[in-house]
């Protein structure tokens, strides 16, 4: 799956580079290869001064009016605030990098270049500094792109916008000529650099099948499966395991977050269907902040040091699903890990757990119960600990409950999250049933001193975050109510202050700081504040 | 390792282009003289198309440099910091006219020109504005000097000067074999 600047992308990249080889020349020869240059950019700007009528001049100044920093800065922070609230960071990242990369060239060439407004013409239109290239035709090239691209999905839609952005740059162009502020070699050059240098940034940096535009209920982390990375996943699973696939879709995405869960149709006689999880850099990064997040909200007790790479991540998935399989957990049987980007996705194949249901959408009954809670005793018995216990990752098959989703897992955790494990697997069963029901048949298996210490280091923040909002929704208190059925207990406080975590606090609000500060500097030097 | 390279090379050529872009205010100066920022004076004589003349810096006595420099439709400007003065010491604000009223007008040391003095401030420091009126165009000269720096009024302005529009022309037209000039 290499990244691809696609044909336009290309034939831009290539116009950018023709530009700067122009340049490279212009300097050079000290300028002497501009002369024919000049005179065709005078020649058009004295034909087109021909053509100036009363009430063309009043039209064109309006549409002069595109070019101004107010409709730059009107259209550039929808492109910057709409994908923060819709979690897509990185489309602002490059966003308002690729703007202030646009901004910082065309300034500084403006500057270096230093030419003139068009002479023996009459310039009736306002301009502001040199004239190459042309500023404002740039400036609304990259915050039209970047509306795009930020705001945009792929598909008809977007095409539609690149046409009605080509339109605006195209008009903004014909009216500085209009008006003879600028030539016409600084408005090409400006549409060049305002173009290419948005178009490849983004679809470098954002690719559509790893980044794609949503505004649903979809979750950043999911990935689009269709196009060259569905084909990618065939390819791999085939060569790299042997399985030929017949169909490939996505499953379940509303319960999952930190990957993207895959429906794998085999073509084979017996029609298998397998699981997989596909895992990208998006994934690494997201389980880089949540781990930091973690260790600033609880300290030490969370500590834990994150994955260099996607491939260590599916490889430590993978290990704990044999670890699981080893130690007895019902969980899905691992069948391995294909490659699909070296580095940088990767697919993890299990069984698939074909009418398993969620725990949520079952009758649940003392043997369920029971079952559920001697997946926790077996986990603890291990010496492992599953820490993301919450209603879809508990499913019930034929009666028996199954774990999935172990990514998160620890072996020899703390025994404060071997205690959270258990808490919250009580608190999933009783949001199907009640506490008394589960704490009395919890005791069957646990001591009720080791359920008191359970519910004594548990509190909303350290379940799930989809637990959390089930145990919101639900009036009954449970926590509350299962401290009161087991032995009193002091509570056990969660949170623990190291050396590490002040340092990491600290860090935390100094780069807070110093990007706030940066960025404030950089908008307003692109005059966006 | 690869893509790490090429993010550094992008990040070397952003770090490139502000630095020529902040270190760029020499370039932009209109000075008085035929040789250095010729295109600062064109672009400057442009902004005020009426003008017979405009300002420039002559030379930058020991202390002072270019702060910044501003050139678009209908106004040039460029302010001059002093080491002594104070930054933006001096400001020079290029104009098709200037508001006079209240200002005293003194003999001119410039060939072609009235002169309008307005002191507000003596002490401590110096305020004032001195003006420049003539054919098309005026100079408005604003300075704001800290008291350390109170008595460079003078030295100030005499790096400040003007060039004619026709001297300009005549440049354009013989570096353009006559394709290019002031006039349609």
């Amino acid at each position: 799956m290499p990244r691809d600047l696609r044909r336009s992308g290309r034939y831009w990249f290539w116009l950018a580079v023709a530009t700067v080889v122009f340049w490279l020349l212009v300097f050079v020869t000290n300028g002497t290869i501009t002369s024919p240059f000049e005179r065709l950019d005078t020649g058009i700007l004295r034909t087109i001064e021909g053509w100036r009528t009363a009430w063309l001049t009043s039209l064109m100044r309006g549409v002069h009016k595109l070019g101004s920093d107010w409709t730059v800065r009107l259209l550039a922070w929808p492109a910057i605030v709409v994908p923060i609230v819709c979690r897509r960071f990185r489309h602002t990242l490059v966003f308002v990098g690729a703007l202030i990369l646009v901004k910082s060239i065309t300034g500084a060439l403006a500057v270096l270049i230093h030419r003139p407004r068009p002479l023996g013409v009459s310039v009736i239109g306002g301009w502001e500094g040199f004239s190459h290239p042309s500023r404002p035709v740039a400036d609304l090239a990259v915050v039209l792109l970047g509306l795009t691209y930020t705001l945009v999905p792929h598909g008809r839609w977007r095409q539609s916008a690149k046409w009605v952005s080509g339109i605006l740059i195209g008009s903004l162009g014909v009216s500085r000529l209009y008006l003879a502020v600028d030539h016409p070699s600084d408005v090409v050059i400006g549409v060049i650099i305002g173009v290419a240098v948005p178009l490849v940034a983004f679809r470098l940096l954002t690719p559509n099948e790893a980044f794609p535009v949503t505004f649903g209920r979809g979750k950043a982390a999911h990935l689009d499966v269709g196009g060259p990375r569905g084909d990618a996943i065939r390819l791999a699973l085939e060569d790299q395991l042997g399985i030929k696939v017949r169909q490939v879709r996505p499953f379940g995405l509303e319960g999952s977050a930190g990957s993207t869960p895959l429906r794998i149709e085999v073509d084979d006689e017996a029609d298998t269907v397998l699981f997989g999880k596909l895992y990208a850099a998006t994934h690494l990064r997201a389980d880089r902040w949540y781990k930091l997040g973690r260790t600033l909200l609880y300290g030490r007790l969370e500590d834990e040091s994150t994955f260099s790479t996607v491939r260590r991540l599916v490889q430590y998935e993978d290990y704990l699903l044999r670890l699981m399989q080893a130690a007895s957990v019902p969980s899905a049987e691992p069948y391995g890990f294909v490659e699909i980007t070296p580095e940088r996705e990767y697919l993890l194949v299990t069984e698939f757990m074909a009418g398993a249901r969620e725990i949520g959408e079952v009758e649940v009954d003392d043997a369920i119960i029971d079952h559920a809670l001697s997946v926790v005793r077996t986990l603890w018995d291990a010496g492992l600990a599953h820490r993301d216990i919450k209603p879809s990752n508990v499913l019930v098959q034929d009666g028996r409950v199954i774990l999935i989703d172990v990514a998160f897992g620890e072996v020899r955790p703390s025994p404060w999250r071997q205690a959270v494990d258990l808490a919250n697997m009580m608190l999933t069963l009783a949001l199907r049933t009640d506490a008394q029901r589960v704490y009395a048949r919890a005791v069957l298996q646990f001591a009720p001193a080791e359920i008191s210490e359970a519910f004594a280091s548990t509190y909303k923040i350290t379940s799930p975050s989809q637990l959390r909002g089930d145990l919101r929704e639900d009036r009954r208190d449970l926590i509350p109510t299962f401290r009161l059925l087991a032995p009193f207990r002091a509570p056990i406080s969660i949170q623990r202050w190291s050396v590490r975590r002040i340092g990491l606090w600290s860090a935390v609000v100094a780069g807070a700081l110093v990007t706030l500060v940066l960025l404030l500097g950089l908008l307003n030097s692109t005059r966006l504040l | 390792m690869r893509r790490r390279r090429v993010s550094l090379g992008a990040a070397a050529l952003l770090l490139a282009l502000v630095a020529a872009g902040c270190g760029s205010t020499n370039q932009t100066t209109p000075m008085c003289s035929l040789d250095a920022n010729f295109n600062a004076l064109v672009l400057e004589a442009q902004a005020v198309p009426k003008a017979d003349r405009v300002p420039c810096i002559r030379a930058l006595p020991a202390g002072w440099t270019v702060f910044s420099t501003d050139i678009r439709r209908g106004r040039a400007r460029f302010a001059l910091s002093s080491d002594r003065a104070g930054s933006r010491a001096l400001q020079m604000t290029f104009t098709s006219g200037c508001d006079t009223s209240g200002a005293t007008e003194i003999p001119s040391d410039e060939k072609g020109t009235r002169r309008f003095e307005r002191v507000e401030v003596v002490t401590p420091g110096f305020k004032g504005t001195r003006y420049y009126r003539f054919a098309g165009g005026c100079a408005a000269y604003r300075f704001e000097l800290h008291e350390e720096g109170r008595a460079l009024a003078n030295e100030a302005t005499l790096a400040l000067s003007f060039i004619s529009r026709e001297t300009l022309d005549a440049k354009l037209r013989k570096d353009s074999k006559g394709n290019l000039s002031f006039e349609r």
